[in-house]
């Protein structure tokens, strides 16, 4: 943040902390580039640089704020103290969250960034390309029914500055993602599977094998021939990302505490009880090394860290953030995010997944006398007061005496009643991966994060 | 674009800025800049205690720079394309030398990709035509009318004794747009929005269900406050003594909501950028689904001109005038909708971009096809997700809200799933009398699909 700009923002900051119980500026921006090819067209842009500023209060009874992107130093302050102006405090609402780890105050900023093998913005746009270009061509050239080969590249360095509380916290955290979609053609219809990547890491995550590109292409061709499933109860295996859609959409939506106080979630009647099988964990961390939702804090200045959220089968914590605590008394965890400055603060997952068992993957799947082996996310639902889930996968094959017998369908979706698909699970395999995604609350509010976790064997209705 | 600018006009001198340096750019073949303003004020409700409230104000300038040159790994094909896409805020506009090298980087951009060449559209013969976008009620005092429609919200669910507000959110604004390219073209556009959203909770003894609504409007009355209360107030109150569907293959209606998202995948597929990319089924002339047809023949129309629709503007994103599309009529795929890329790419004339979805109403009256003569009938009302895939039109989702009819009634259900194809559906398909429209979506209220697939309880 400019010296100029920080000086200005702290001062408005510190007249609205006298004033309020609570105040704080959050300036976010992002830097980065987006490129797609698909061998006819290429692109190359700027990722949208969402640069603007919130200011927050609490008047003692709701809270306030204010978003711009007018970042000039005069006209933020006079638009700030105009808003500020038509504000009174309210007290007589619900005390604020409390300080679980509050920092001690200094005036100096803690500075955050991403360990990184390649930096992106060190990487010659002209580099970038080129890798995309190879990539397209090496899987264009793998099959001569894909009528298009498409890559696209994002590194996005999003920029985020908390001044509040007696903190001024800075980070900059770099996602880089590479997404292939083969899309075949076989008379009048078109298939396609896609390759995802994607994580807080730098440029090194492009490199890609040609094994991997061949599969993609493979699995492609083969879902020409995919059939419809027969809809009814299976036995399922899902993948490691299947099986984070499922942590996601159940105990991760379903305990986000913003819903609490709206009376929106069943989970809030069933704290230190069974909800799954034996042995399952499942957390919610932001702090993970490359996960694609990682972060270093969160958009209320709270420090990220891992929270359980379930632990052996028990739920044990809910998700939050700093107005939903205060709405809805409970351990404040570090979870408020935002989609971007323009939009509030809920409590939202960051990288939420299963903790890995100890049945090697193999095994989950073959122990399936018949039954579905779901792979590839292609969306997720939630239903936090109904308990319903809804996962849908691109595609399942099909288990027969513990083997994949190839034949394939196309897509899968997955229902059921939360507390019934997880205590029905079977084997937790000893594996585990993170699917990078992004997230919303309902259908909007988007922001990225992962999921993932081991192999898991259940049971669920598909059509 | 100043702060406090209501009506966008402010932003010309600065917009006049950015082309003037466009303009001096070297390699700037080609431009357009947008400049956009936004004024929102936001609402946030936890039942009916307030929770938060928000201020928005953004101001930016996005540019698309277009740079010719010759293509980097193939000779003698003529020139090549390159585009770039970059945003300015305020401050990036203020500073006369950051604003040129912000320039200059977007032509580096540009000039190391390579695409098919294609012109930027010229100002229309004719003015842009007159759209009814902006609703008086939003671009007055906002917050009032906020409150006071939060505060019907309200009333209209204290009416129903057993429902209880959960939550609600209410957004409304007012935008500006001022676009230009470097072919003359030059337009404003104004428009004002409204979102609500809001979650009832019905309660019949210990049992509770939620009916979550989100509603997208650019006019507080097309809200409909109270009547939409009153339905998904019913739906909250089906949702507690719904019962999961059975299994079930045959005749399945969707209505409202639950029809909104289910064209998506004849949209892309009717697209001149589907069909360039060889990824439509489609093919122009010919039937959408093939000889096999047994239900309505159905018309859908690309319309930019509706009064107050979500994707109503004078113009599209690139210029193109607001006009009115039939793409596929009584059944035949008639044209492609095309921006000017994928006009000039697959030789057919610039549409503009896909508008709201207009399709005429059919001649069954919602009764009709409720009938249950022949067997149950399911009548899906609401999903957990309807997202068919855009390119193969395979879809499954879970149903939050159905009914049953069938020969002792009719009964709600909720759970399970419904797939199908939705170019296999609309073979046999038939049209309510009835209309619906959500602001985007303008058509029949219900269609009844001779066959279909829920997955329930066996």
């Amino acid at each position: 943040m400019a010296d100029t700009l920080a000086e200005s923002v702290r001062e408005l900051v510190a007249e609205l902390e006298a004033r309020f119980p609570y105040a704080a500026a959050l300036l976010t921006g992002a830097t980065g580039t987006q490129i797609t090819d698909d061998g006819r067209e290429q692109s190359a842009s700027e990722v949208d640089p969402s640069r603007g500023i919130v200011f927050t209060v609490y008047d003692g009874s709701a809270f306030a704020e204010y978003s711009t992107s007018d970042l000039t130093p005069e006209s933020l302050a006079a638009g700030v103290r105009g808003w500020a102006g038509e504000l009174s405090p309210r007290p007589g609402g619900p005390p604020l969250a409390g300080e679980r780890d509050a920092l001690p105050t200094t005036a100096e900023s803690r500075v955050f960034g991403v360990a990184m093998e390649v930096d992106p913005a060190a990487v010659p746009l002209a580099d970038k390309l080129a890798l995309l270009r190879d990539v397209q061509q090496r899987a264009q050239a793998l099959d001569t029914r894909i009528v298009q080969a498409r890559v696209g590249y994002t590194d996005n360095t999003y920029e985020s500055t908390y001044i509040g509380r007696g903190r001024f916290l800075e980070q900059h955290v770099t996602r880089t993602r590479l997404f292939l979609v083969i899309a075949v053609a076989d008379g009048g219809q078109v298939r396609y599977d896609y390759l995802n990547r994607g994580g807080t890491v730098g440029f090194e995550l492009t490199r890609i094998s040609d094994g991997g590109l061949a599969r993609t292409v493979e699995t492609a061709v083969r879902l020409l021939t995919a059939e419809r499933i027969e809809p009814g109860e299976y036995d399922i295996v899902a993948d490691n990302a299947i099986s984070g859609v499922i942590a996601h959409e159940s105990f991760g939506h379903g305990v986000e505490l913003d819903l609490y106080p709206k009376g929106r979630a069943r989970s809030a009647h069933y704290l230190d009880q069974q909800v799954a099988a034996a042995g399952l964990n499942m957390y919610d961390d932001p702090s993970i090394a490359g996960g694609y939702g990682s972060y270093f804090f969160d958009d209320e200045g709270e420090l990220a860290h891992s929270t359980q959220i379930l632990r052996d089968g028990v739920f044990v914590r809910p998700i939050s953030d700093f107005t939903s605590a205060t709405f809805a008394p409970g351990i404040h965890t570090p979870n408020g995010r935002r989609q971007d400055f323009t939009r509030k603060v809920y409590a939202r997952m960051s990288n939420t997944f299963f903790g890995p068992g100890d049945t090697p993957p193999e095994a989950v799947i073959g122990g399936v006398e018949r039954g579905i082996y779901l792979r590839q996310v292609e969306s997720g639902m939630e239903d936090p007061m109904g308990w319903g889930i809804q996962v849908t996968a691109h595609y399942g094959e099909e288990i027969r005496n513990g083997q994949l017998t190839g034949r394939l369908f196309a897509p899968i979706t997955m229902t059921g009643y939360v507390p019934d698909v997880l205590r029905s699970i079977s084997a937790i395999g000893s594996d585990f991966a993170l699917d990078p995604g992004f997230c919303g609350k309902g259908h909007k509010e988007m922001v990225p994060v992962s999921s993932g976790g081991p192999h898991l064997r259940t049971r669920a209705r598909l059509g | 674009m100043s702060v406090n600018d209501d009506t966008g006009e402010r932003a010309l001198p600065e917009l006049s800025t950015v082309c003037d340096a466009l303009a001096a750019t070297p390699g700037a073949d080609e431009w357009q800049v947008e400049a956009l303003v936004t004024h929102e004020r936001q609402a946030y409700r936890i039942g009916e205690r307030e929770e938060a409230r928000r201020a928005v104000k953004t101001e930016l300038a996005r540019v698309e720079v277009h740079n010719n040159h010759e293509p980097h790994d193939s000779e003698g094909l003529g020139l090549a394309r390159g585009t770039a896409t970059l945003r300015l805020l305020p401050g990036d506009i203020a500073d006369g030398e950051r604003l040129r090298a912000r320039l200059r980087d977007a032509v580096t951009i540009a000039s190391q990709t390579d695409s098919p060449p294609y012109p930027l559209p010229s100002m229309p013969d004719d003015s842009f035509p007159e759209v009814e976008t902006s609703d008086p009620m939003l671009t007055g005092d906002v917050s009032a009318a906020l409150e006071d429609a939060l505060a019907r919200l309200q009333t209209a669910v204290r009416s129903w004794s057993s429902v209880r507000l959960s939550s609600a959110e209410l957004y409304a604004g007012r935008r500006s747009r001022l676009l230009r390219n470097s072919r003359g073209l030059a337009g404003i556009s104004r428009g004002t929005s409204i979102f609500l959203d809001f979650v009832l909770i019905a309660q019949e003894g210990q049992r509770e269900a939620e009916f979550h609504a989100e509603l997208q409007r650019n006019r507080l009355a097309d809200l409909m406050i109270e009547s939409t209360v009153d339905a998904y107030a019913t739906f909250a109150r089906h949702s507690v003594y719904a019962t999961a569907p059975g299994q079930h293959t045959g005749p399945v209606i969707l209505s409202g909501e639950a029809l909104s998202s289910f064209f998506t995948p004849v949209i892309f597929n009717t697209s001149a950028q589907a069909l360039y990319q060889k990824l439509s089924r489609l093919k122009q002339g010919e039937h959408l689904v093939g000889e096999e047809l047994r239900g309505d023949r159905i018309t859908l129309i690309s319309d930019a001109l509706r009064p107050f629709g979500t994707r109503t503007a004078p113009f599209d994103r690139e210029g193109l005038p607001a006009r009115t599309i039939p793409v596929v009529v009584d059944g035949v795929f008639e044209r492609p909708w095309a921006d000017t890329r994928y006009a000039t790419y697959l030789g057919v004339p610039a549409t503009g971009a896909f508008a709201n979805l207009t399709i005429p109403v059919g001649a069954w009256p919602l009764d009709a096809l409720r009938s249950a003569v022949d067997g149950p009938v399911y009548e899906i009302v609401s999903f957990s997700w309807m997202s068919p895939d855009p390119i193969t039109g395979d879809f499954s989702s879970e149903i939050k809200l159905g009914y049953r009819h069938d020969a002792q009634g009719t009964a709600p259900i909720k759970g399970g799933a419904l797939s199908g194809n939705v170019f296999s559906a609309l073979t046999d398909a038939r049209l309510s009398t009835e209309a619906y429209s959500d602001g985007t979506y303008s058509g029949p209220s219900a269609i009844r699909f001779g066959t279909l697939a829920i997955a329930g309880e066996a």
